[in-house]
Parts: C-alpha cells; structure tokens; sequence
C-alpha cells in the first residue's frame, strides 16, 4: 500500500449530529463563530442551525462552521468514494477513512470553494 | 401463445414495502443486514447512509424514497448490487430468492428512476419491476 494511500492529518467535524473530516492543510484558520459561515449541518439536514459557540473553519474566501472539532494526526487509509456519491455536496467528497471505529466521510475545503455555487444547492 | 422467459438465469427477487424488485441473479453480490449508517454531507434523500463492509464503502439506496412510496420503517436488510459502474445496497424488506421471469420488459417510466425499471414482470409471487442495474447505478452517480 502507497503513501497516497493513506491520508494523514484531519479535522475531525461534528455537525448537527452527524459528522465529516477535513484535510488539515486545506485549513487556513479557525475563527469565532460568525453569520457569514456556512453551516457544515445543513449539507445534512436543511434546517440544521449552527450553534452559538460554533467553530469556523476557513479556506480562501470559504467560511464553514460546525460544532465541534478535534484534530487527527494517524495516517489512515482512504475509502474511495462510491459512484453513487460522486456528485455529492458539489463534488467535495474526497473519500472516507475510519478513525475510532467510525466512518467519516472526508470533504475538501478546496472543491467545496471552487465549486460553491453547486455545492450550496 | 406462451410469454418469453426474461432470463435464463434469473433474477434475485426482493420487496421494498408493497412492491417487488427483481434484479438479475448475476449482479447481486449478497444480501447483508443494514448496520448503523454514516449519513453523506449532501446527499438526496433515498440516499441513506454509507457502510464499511470489506474495505469498501457501500452506499444504501432506499427504492421506497426514490419510487414515491416511502415507508413507515426502515428496511433492515439491503441487496448488494455490483456493475461495472459501481456497487450500490437497495433496501429489501424481504428478499424471495431467484426466480425466473415473464412478461413485459419495457420502461416503466420515461423519466427519474422509472426509466431504469422494466417490466411489468411477472413471478410466482407477483408482479416484478426488474431493475437494469447497470444504468441504475450511472443513474445514482448522476443524481447524488
């Protein structure tokens, strides 16, 4: 198995119950909660709301907010995304990788800025 | 006149609620119990989940959500299906076991998911919409 493939080094996100994975070098910074951020909990459930002690995430001028993080640092290996999710959330969905016993579904910041008007239908 | 057998080798029946689903024998992989699902950020409804299961990930499609007939309950086991394309595990209800098939192989539908279901099929149990599980799968990979 190559190094591509494992991926090392996530943001581990909590959303609005659920939960996803965010490649650590796509992270410029982390901000206080703001209006502005996209909440990563309505890609789940549209009506999902952020919380008011939400974190945000940047990339670029791309501002998501979610619950909850904790950063992952094990290289672990990548699930490649099924067909049936290739579209999914505007093409952002990179792979999965199980950390903890849990499937997390690994997104990119950066796919998610370039194609944000696809992503935010 | 006697009606054409559909397919030599038939077909692995399955229900989703009230309706039957049939999908030819050589494409379905397994039948597995539904495990707890990790839900996709952005993906439709009869999307349900992902699972791990063997070292890949397994999409769950849920054909009551995509048909317009949900159900009340949730479908505690699922038909691996595996194209070229792709591997998708439709929601089953109960699954029949493989059975030949006769009757009509048409398009059910000219657009949404009834454009990849044939039929009406007939078995001993009913009345059978057979998917085409390879433009099945493309069109999930389009519609996701």
């Amino acid at each position: 198995m190559t190094a591509s493939d494992h991926i090392s080094g996530l943001v581990l996100c909590h959303a609005g119950g659920q939960r996803l994975a965010i490649p650590a070098q796509e992270v410029d910074a982390f901000e206080p909660a703001g209006e502005a951020a996209r909440y990563a909990g309505a890609a789940f459930e549209s009506d999902a709301r952020a919380p008011a002690d939400a974190k945000v995430l940047r990339h670029r001028e791309l501002t998501l907010s979610v619950d909850r993080v904790e950063v992952f640092a094990t290289p672990v290996p990548r699930l490649a995304v099924p067909s049936a999710l290739s579209s999914s959330w505007g093409g952002a969905l990179v792979c999965f990788v199980e950390c903890a016993g849990e499937l997390w579904p690994v997104v990119s910041l950066e796919r998610l800025a370039r194609g944000d008007g696809e992503a935010a239908r | 006149m006697k009606r054409p057998v559909a397919d030599a080798h038939g077909h692995l029946l399955f229900a989703c609620g009230s309706s039957l689903y049939g999908v030819p024998a050589d494409t379905a992989s397994e039948v597995v119990n539904v495990p707890a699902l990790t839900r996709v950020p952005g993906a439709p409804s009869h999307l349900l989940g992902v699972f791990a299961h063997r070292g890949e990930v397994l999409p769950v499609v849920d054909l009551s959500r995509l048909t317009g007939k949900p159900l009340e309950d949730t479908a505690r086991r699922a038909v691996v299906v595996r194209t070229p394309r792709g591997a998708v595990a439709l929601t089953a209800t109960r699954v029949l076991g493989v059975s030949t098939l006769e009757g009509s192989f048409d398009r059910l539908g000219e657009s949404g998911v009834h454009q990849h279901l044939r039929g009406p099929a007939h078995a001993e149990q009913g009345e059978v919409a057979v998917i085409d599980t390879q433009t099945f799968v493309e069109f999930l990979a389009s519609a996701g």
